[in-house]
C-alpha cells in the first residue's frame, strides 16, 4: 500500500490520497496522470494492467487501486 | 403538486399568455400609411351597418370620401384601399368584411390590374395581412399572396411563419423602431372611414398636362389575369353587387392604358359594370382639371376627391338601392367623420397659408 | 427539424403531452415513434443508415453475448467486423468527397487515367452522434461491461432518442438505456427545470449566437478587407458564438430530457475556463472526448506495445518525461480523430495536429515550466495566475477554432497573424470600425449584455452555485421577473435568421 501511495505521491502530489474516494470521478486525476500511474504500478508490481481493468471503481481511491494490484497479482501469478 | 402550485402555474400560463399579447401588439407593423388604423377602425365599426367597401389601392383611399357620400344621400361606404393593395387579396377583403358586416354593394378599383409579379413587394401584402386578425381566412389570403408573388422576379421570401405571426417579423424593431407610443400598445383608428389624407398631400396643386389617351385593349400580365379571373369568379357567388371603377389620373404611358383596357374588357365580358373614367370625356363630366385637382400624376387631391366621390355617389344612387342611414342615430359616428374631415381640412388649409406668409 | 422552429417546439410540446397520458410501461415505445417521426421528418432516404447501424450493432452485440468473457479472440473477429462496417458507412458518407478531391491530383501526377468521381451525398442526420455511441455500446459489450440488449426496439431508442440525434451528447448505453426504458412518473421540478434549461439554450443559441455570427459571417469570408482589431474581435466572437451555439443546443437537448425526467450526460462545463488545453478539452463537448479516452486513448495507451515502450522510456528517461512518453502518441491520434470527426477538410486536420501538438508539447515542457515558474517566483495557486492561464487558454483555442472556421487553413494564418499584430490595430477609427462588421450600435449592446450575463452565469456555476435552484430559491416576485425578462429577451432579442425555421445549429450535419 506505501509504494501505491508513493507512486501517487510522485506523480501527482498535494492530493490528500488517504482520504480521497473520487480521483477519477471528479477528475483529480486525468488521463495522462492515470497512464503514468498505471506504467509505474506495473513496472513496481510486475502486473499487466489492461484496459478491461479501466473503470472507474478501479482507480477512485488509494485503496481500490491497492487492491487491484493485489488482484491482478493473484490472477497473474 | 400541491394545490398552491397548480394554481400558481395557472396564473403564470395566464400572465403569460397576457404579455404575448401584449408583445404581439406592440411588435407590429409600423408603416408611413398608418393601414392599422384603418383596419383597427374598420374593425370597431358596429356590425351590419356598413352597406358598401370600396376597395383598391391608393387610387381608392385617395379618391372616395365616405362622410361626403353620407352627408349627400345617407348611404355607408367605406373606404377599405390600402397603397398598392394586390388584387390577389380583394376576395379575402371581401371575405373578410363579410364576417362582420353585410354589404350590398362592392366597389373594387381596377388599377391594380396593373401589378405584376416582378417586383412585387412584401410591403403590399403585409399592409393588408398583418392588420387583419387571426384567422383561417388570413392564411389563405397570406398564402395565396405569396403563390402570386412566387411567380416574379421579387423580394417576397416564400417563408410564411413571418407573415402568420407578424411577431416574427417586427421583433427586430427593438433595434431604434419601438417608441414610448408603440409601447401603450394603443389602437388607433382611422378617422374618415377610410379616406386617406395627408398634411403634405391632401391639398397640393400639382399640375398636370394632358396626356394620350387611348381606348385600345392590350394584354394583361397572365397571373394577374388568372387572379382577376378568380375574383369574378368568386364574385359570382355573391349575392351582392360588384361593380369596378378605373379611377381618372394621368398614365405614364399608352401601355399601362392597353392593360387597364384589357381588364376593363374582361370584367365586362363577365357581365360587371365597369365605370372607366380614365377618358377625357368622363374627367370633364366629373368636372376635374388637371390644372388643380391632382398632386401628383396619379393621384387626385382633395379638390378631386370631392369632385370624383360626388360622382361616384350620383351613380351609385341611380343604379344600386343602398339605404339611407342619416337620420339614424346609430350612423352618428358617419357624421362625426364629416365633421373631424372638415375640421381636418381647414387645419391643413391654415398650416399651408401660415406657409405662403412665411 | 432544426431546433429553432415552431414545429420543433410543438413536436416537444405534442411528444411530451402523449408522454404523461401513456401508461408508463408504454412511455418507451412512444419515445421510440416519436424519435422516428423525428427523424423521418429530416428526409426517408436517410433513415437506411441508422436502422443499419442499429440492426447490425444489435446483432452483433447479442452474438458476443453468447461467448463467455475469456473468449476474446472470438469476440474481436465480431467487434472488428461491426466496427468496419460502420465506422466505413460514416466515413464513405463524410469523408469520400474529401479524399476523392485530394487524391485525384495524386492520381493525375502519376498519370494514372483514374479519378474518383465526387458524389452529392447528404450525409443522415447525427450519423457522427450514433455511430459512436452504437460502436461505444459495442465495444463496452466486448469488454463484458455489461449484458447486451435484448430487444431490439429498446436498443433502437437508445441510438435514435430524438433529443440527443441532432448533436449529442454522445451517451453510454448503462447511463442512458434504463432511464429510457423506465417509466416516469410527472415530476412538477422537473418539468419546471427542464423548461427554463431550454429557455437559457434557446437564449445562447437566438440572443448570443446567432447575433455574433452575424459579425462573423461578415468578416471571416473577407477578412482581408478587414483590420487586425476588427479580425480579432471577428475571432473572439466566433469562439463565444460556437460555445453558445453548440451549447446552446445541448441545453435545449437536456431540458427536454429532463421535462420527460430523463437525465442526459453534461457535454460542457464552462471550458472557456479552463487553465489549460488539455483541461479545456475535458469541458467541451465531454461526450466526444470521454468517448476517445475511453475507446481510443486508453485502449492505445495500455497496448501491448504501449507498455514495452513505457518500460523502455522509464528507464531511459527518469522522472516525469519518461513517464508520459507512451501518451504521446496516442495523444496525436486522438486529436487527429477529433478534429476530422468534426468535418472533412484540411482545417479539420490542421485543428487535430494543433491541439495535438500543444497538448504534447505542453507535457514535454511541463518540467521546463515548473522550473521557469520557481525561478520567476510564480504563485501558481494565485488568481492573476490563474486568469492569465484562463487568458492564455481561451486565446490558444480561438486561433485553433479560427484556423477551422477561415476559409482555407491559410486564411486562417493571415488572421491570426494580422489580429495579434497589435502595432496594425487603428485606435483612432475603432469605434467607427467596430460598428461597421455587421452590427450596429444596438445589436453590438445587446451582443455584449448578453454576453455578460452569459459569463456572469458562468462564473456563478464554475464557484459551483447551481443557477435554476437558486432562482427556485427566490421569492416569487423575483423569481417571476426573471422568467419573464429571460423570455422576453429571447422572443425580442433573438435572431431568428433570415428563415426563421432554418436557425441551424453549426454542429447539426454530423
Amino acid at each position: 500500500m506505501d509504494k501505491v501511495l508513493s507512486i501517487l505521491k510522485e506523480i501527482k502530489s498535494g492530493i490528500d490520497y488517504e482520504k480521497e474516494q473520487k480521483l477519477v470521478d471528479d477528475e483529480i486525476l486525468d488521463s495522462f496522470e492515470v497512464v503514468a500511474i498505471i506504467g509505474e504500478l506495473s513496472e513496481a508490481f510486475g502486473i499487466e494492467i489492461t484496459v478491461d481493468d479501466m473503470v472507474p471503481e478501479n482507480f477512485n481511491s488509494a485503496k481500490a487501486i491497492y487492491d487491484l494490484v493485489l488482484r491482478l497479482q493473484e490472477e497473474q501469478k | 403538486m400541491s394545490e398552491q402550485t397548480k394554481k400558481r402555474v395557472i396564473i403564470f400560463l395566464a400572465v403569460l399568455v397576457l404579455f404575448l399579447v401584449y408583445m404581439y401588439r406592440v411588435f407590429d407593423l409600423e408603416d408611413d400609411e398608418k393601414t392599422s388604423a384603418l383596419f383597427d377602425g374598420f374593425y370597431s365599426e358596429q356590425e351590419d351597418t356598413i352597406d358598401g367597401v370600396y376597395l383598391g389601392t391608393s387610387a381608392a383611399n385617395r379618391y372616395w370620401i365616405p362622410s361626403d357620400a353620407f352627408e349627400k344621400y345617407g348611404m355607408t361606404v367605406y373606404n377599405l384601399g390600402t397603397a398598392s393593395q394586390p388584387l390577389v387579396l380583394t376576395k379575402y377583403l371581401m371575405k373578410e368584411v363579410q364576417k362582420t358586416q353585410d354589404p350590398k354593394l362592392y366597389i373594387v378599383e381596377l388599377r391594380s390590374a396593373l401589378e405584376e409579379p416582378d417586383g412585387f413587394s412584401e410591403t403590399f401584402i403585409r399592409r393588408v395581412t398583418d392588420n387583419m386578425k387571426l384567422s383561417f381566412n388570413r392564411m389563405d389570403a397570406i398564402n395565396a399572396a405569396l403563390k402570386y408573388a412566387s411567380k416574379g422576379n421579387n423580394t417576397v421570401t416564400q417563408d410564411r411563419s413571418s407573415y402568420y405571426l407578424s411577431f416574427l417579423k417586427y421583433h427586430a424593431r427593438w433595434d431604434g423602431d419601438i417608441d414610448l407610443f408603440d409601447l401603450t400598445a394603443i389602437e388607433t383608428r382611422t378617422r374618415y372611414k377610410g379616406y386617406w389624407t395627408s398634411t403634405g398631400k391632401t391639398l397640393r396643386t400639382e399640375p398636370q398636362t394632358e396626356v394620350a389617351r387611348t381606348s385600345a385593349a392590350g394584354s394583361m400580365n397572365e397571373y394577374t389575369e388568372d387572379v382577376l379571373k378568380d375574383l369574378l369568379d368568386y364574385c359570382d357567388s355573391l349575392d351582392a353587387d360588384v361593380m369596378f371603377v378605373v379611377s381618372p389620373y394621368y398614365p405614364d404611358s399608352l401601355t399601362e392604358q392597353y392593360v387597364l383596357n384589357d381588364a376593363a374588357k374582361i370584367v365586362k365580358s363577365r357581365g360587371y359594370p365597369v365605370l372607366e373614367l380614365n377618358t377625357s370625356e368622363k374627367m370633364k363630366e366629373i368636372g376635374l382639371s388637371g390644372a388643380t385637382d391632382f398632386y401628383n400624376s396619379r393621384h387626385v387631391n382633395w379638390y378631386g376627391a370631392t369632385k370624383f366621390t360626388a360622382y361616384m355617389t350620383e351613380y351609385i344612387h341611380k343604379h344600386y338601392d343602398l339605404a339611407d342611414h342619416r337620420k339614424q342615430k346609430k350612423y352618428e359616428s358617419w357624421n362625426q367623420a364629416a365633421g373631424r374631415l372638415k375640421a381636418r381640412i381647414e387645419k391643413i388649409k391654415e398650416k399651408n397659408d401660415a406657409k405662403q406668409a412665411e | 427539424m432544426s431546433f429553432i422552429s415552431g414545429e420543433f417546439l410543438l413536436f416537444v410540446f405534442i411528444t411530451v403531452s402523449l408522454y404523461y397520458i401513456v401508461p408508463r410501461r408504454f412511455q418507451w415505445v412512444l419515445l421510440l415513434l416519436a424519435s422516428y417521426s423525428f427523424y423521418l421528418f429530416a428526409g426517408v432516404k436517410p433513415v437506411i443508415f441508422i436502422v443499419l447501424t442499429t440492426v447490425t450493432t444489435y446483432l452483433a452485440g447479442r452474438w458476443m453475448g453468447r461467448f463467455a468473457k475469456n473468449e476474446k479472440k472470438k469476440k474481436k473477429k465480431i467487434l472488428v467486423a461491426l466496427l468496419l462496417i460502420n465506422f466505413g458507412i460514416l466515413l464513405l458518407l463524410k469523408y469520400y468527397n474529401f479524399i476523392a478531391v485530394n487524391i485525384n491530383p495524386i492520381f493525375r501526377i502519376f498519370e494514372y487515367d483514374v479519378s474518383m468521381p465526387l458524389v452529392n451525398m447528404m450525409l443522415p442526420l447525427g450519423i457522427s452522434f450514433y455511430t459512436f455511441q452504437a460502436m461505444g455500446y459495442a465495444i463496452d459489450i466486448y469488454r463484458g461491461k455489461y449484458r447486451p440488449e435484448k430487444n431490439l426496439a429498446h436498443f433502437a431508442l437508445f441510438l435514435s432518442f430524438f433529443p440527443q440525434v441532432i448533436q449529442g451528447p454522445i451517451s453510454r448505453y448503462d447511463q442512458l438505456a434504463p432511464q429510457l426504458l423506465e417509466g416516469h412518473r410527472f415530476d412538477y421540478e422537473n418539468m419546471k427545470f427542464g423548461i427554463q434549461l431550454m429557455l437559457w439554450g434557446f437564449f445562447k443559441k437566438m440572443v448570443i449566437a446567432d447575433r455574433a455570427a452575424i459579425v462573423v459571417n461578415t468578416v471571416f469570408p473577407l477578412y482581408y478587407g478587414y483590420d487586425g482589431s476588427q479580425i480579432f474581435v471577428a475571432m473572439f466572437l466566433y469562439a463565444i458564438q460556437i460555445y453558445a451555439d453548440f451549447s446552446g443546443g445541448i441545453d435545449i437537448a437536456r431540458g427536454v430530457g429532463q421535462i420527460m425526467g430523463i437525465d442526459m450526460i453534461q457535454n460542457f462545463q464552462r471550458p472557456y475556463f479552463g487553465t489549460s488545453v488539455p483541461e479545456y478539452w475535458r469541458r467541451w463537448h465531454m461526450s466526444l472526448t470521454n468517448w476517445m479516452r475511453d475507446y481510443v486513448f486508453f485502449p492505445l495507451t495500455l497496448s501491448k506495445m504501449s507498455n514495452r515502450l513505457g518500460r523502455w522510456s522509464r528507464k531511459r528517461f527518469k522522472g516525469v518525461i519518461g513517464r508520459q512518453i507512451p501518451a504521446y502518441l496516442p495523444t496525436f491520434v486522438v486529436f487527429f480523430l477529433i478534429g476530422v470527426w468534426h468535418g472533412a477538410g484540411w482545417g479539420y486536420v490542421v485543428f487535430g495536429f494543433y491541439n495535438g501538438v500543444i497538448i504534447v508539447l505542453g507535457m514535454v515542457c511541463q518540467p521546463l515550466f515548473s522550473v521557469m515558474n520557481r525561478k520567476l517566483r510564480v504563485n501558481e495557486k494565485s488568481i492573476p495566475w490563474k486568469v492569465w492561464q484562463v487568458v492564455r487558454t481561451f486565446l490558444i483555442m480561438m486561433v485553433g477554432k479560427t484556423l477551422v472556421r477561415a476559409n482555407t487553413v491559410k486564411a486562417g494564418l493571415a488572421m491570426t497573424l494580422s489580429a495579434f499584430d497589435i502595432s496594425s490595430y487603428d485606435f483612432c477609427n475603432l469605434p467607427h470600425r467596430m460598428f461597421h462588421m455587421g452590427v450596429d450600435f444596438n445589436q453590438a449592446l445587446i451582443l455584449c449584455t448578453s454576453c455578460i450575463i452569459l459569463f456572469f452565469v458562468s462564473f456563478l456555476q464554475e464557484n459551483g452555485i447551481e443557477i435554476r435552484n437558486t432562482i427556485a430559491r427566490q421569492r416569487m416576485r423575483w423569481r417571476w421577473l426573471i422568467y419573464f425578462l429571460a423570455i422576453a429577451a429571447v422572443l425580442v432579442f433573438g435572431v431568428y435568421g433570415p428563415g426563421f425555421s432554418v436557425g441551424e445549429f453549426i454542429y447539426r450535419n454530423f
